[in-house]
């Protein structure tokens, strides 16, 4: 039975039977609607999706903020480094002043140091010859005349 | 070396305890030298007391914090480097005690600030008297470290002082001439120079050098620390609209004051002409001349221009920024509770209340 058998019947108010119902349903002709895409959005955050456009806001605050971060912070480097290497220029000379007189102490050290431990060998020998010269002349004291 | 808590994952409660736990041994570590090392100075009266003022009034310590953790991090012993930041808390103190009689400020940790107990003539003498006693921790360690390492400290410190001096002189000048015209990176121009380099680009420095005993170069960590900074910062401005329980200076009192915040700045860029020309007119009246339903309607704007959201923004995009730059200097480092500390400061700094 096709529609307008179907709402003729109606109108004479005679009532179809289920199968009746089911095989006129099936033979309305029915086209599947074109679908408004064809695949999936992989790009839901994109500008004119509500929650992208939220996010885009955000990131490109947080990626200005960054961005002008980095800026700041390395003008602030070049001219230290640029105040640094004038200032360096100066002090290269004392550094290598610097290098040169704790030299200049190391080896002071060390002639205070030989120095010291010549005089005390020979402080020491100098005790050992005197003892040695005070026992002798004690023995030969002590020693029975011929 | 400090005990922490071992962390698991990236437990956000763990970190956080992580944090105010180390926070209150760094912290312990420097109060007790500092405190020692005040009362060994020869006592005399309207400046002992004075000097002693603010050190005993506590603080977060996060200073000299960054300091003990940096040089941890690289394999110092905490007690060799407590002096150090002994010297940068001094020094911190120190200029508080001038920034708050420059910004007239009432409140200080939750007390009268030490001008408002003393007058200003004493207090501007005590503060230049812990200015130069804030050296002395630091100067008798730098000869255990050898010339080198010992006249890099002063550079460091010269440095420091140069670049604080500059900021503050921006921020007050802005205030002073009641500048219309500061952009973001204005702001953020003055943030390193007046907050950064004294509160983590110099502690690290400073840490880094001990740490390492001069092997590591002290410019690599100013990038971290100046994100570190401006993020600490920008929290700071925004607890101050609104602040907790526990928050030691005046409520609202940098809308008082005029000062140019990044939400002051975005607010009056997002306003219409008329709000502009209102926002305008209240900042040119003296601060005391200022009154609550103005502040409230400034308050208000910045709330409706997004400002506040807009700082949040800008606060976390630096701290993420700062995480990137710790990794480079910390990353290739031994896992420790001194090296986590470091890495968990960026979320403490947001996540705090006061």
């Amino acid at each position: 039975m096709n529609e307008s058998e179907m709402r003729k019947s109606k109108m004479n108010g005679s009532k179809m039977n289920p199968s009746e119902v089911n095989e006129s349903k099936i033979n309305q002709s029915w086209t599947r609607p074109e679908p408004k895409r064809t695949g999936p959005h992989r790009n839901g955050w994109a500008k004119g999706h509500p929650a992208g456009h939220v996010k885009d806001v955000a990131s490109s605050t947080v990626e200005q903020a960054v961005r002008l971060g980095y800026k700041v912070i390395e003008n602030n480097i070049e001219m230290g480094k640029a105040f640094a290497s004038r200032h360096s220029s100066e002090r290269e000379s004392g550094t290598q002043d610097d290098l040169i007189q704790l030299c200049g102490k190391m080896l002071q050290l060390g002639r205070d140091f030989t120095s010291l431990y010549f005089d005390a060998l020979e402080q020491v020998l100098q005790e050992v010859s005197e003892r040695t010269t005070r026992k002798v002349s004690k023995d030969d004291d002590s020693s029975p005349q011929p | 070396m400090i005990q922490a808590p071992s962390l698991e994952g990236s437990n956000r409660l763990q970190s956080s305890c992580h944090i105010s736990f180390a926070l209150n041994e760094y912290g312990a570590r420097t109060r007790d030298y500092i405190i020692h090392y005040l009362n060994s100075q020869p006592k005399s009266p309207y400046l002992s007391e004075l000097i002693a003022d603010y050190p005993n009034r506590g603080g977060k310590m996060m200073r000299p914090s960054i300091c003990l953790a940096t040089a941890c991090t690289f394999g110092a012993d905490l007690e060799e480097v407590v002096p150090f930041a002994a010297s940068i808390e001094l020094l911190h103190n120190a200029l508080l005690i001038h920034d708050d009689i420059q910004d007239e400020s009432e409140e200080r940790r939750g007390l009268p600030t030490l001008h408002a107990l003393h007058g200003i003539p004493l207090a501007i003498n005590a503060g230049d008297t812990l200015l130069m006693l804030a050296l002395g921790p630091l100067l008798s360690q730098q000869h255990h470290y050898g010339g080198v390492v010992g006249h890099k400290l002063i550079e460091l410190t010269l440095r420091m002082a140069r670049e604080t001096a500059e900021g503050q002189a921006l921020d007050i000048g802005w205030r002073r001439d009641n500048r219309l015209d500061i952009s973001t990176a204005d702001y953020l121009d003055m943030v390193l120079k007046k907050t950064a380099w004294m509160a983590t680009i110099w502690p690290a420095q400073i840490g880094l050098l001990i740490g390492s005993k001069g092997r590591v170069d002290p410019t690599a960590v100013i990038k971290f620390g100046f994100f570190l900074g401006a993020c600490f910062q920008i929290q700071d401005d925004l607890l101050n609209l609104n602040p907790s329980l526990g928050y030691g200076k005046e409520a609202m009192g940098d809308l008082y004051e005029g000062k140019k915040t990044l939400m002051l700045i975005h607010a009056r860029e997002n306003s219409t002409l008329e709000e502009r020309k209102e926002i305008d007119r209240i900042l040119t009246l003296n601060r005391f001349d200022r009154n609550t339903e103005e502040i409230v309607w400034l308050h208000n704007q910045m709330l409706n221009t997004g400002s506040i959201i807009y700082a949040r923004t800008v606060a976390e995009a630096l701290g993420g920024a700062a995480l990137h730059e710790c990794s480079l200097v910390f990353g290739h480092l031994p896992d420790s509770p001194a090296k986590r500390f470091i890495e968990n400061l960026v979320t403490w700094i947001l996540e705090r209340e006061c």
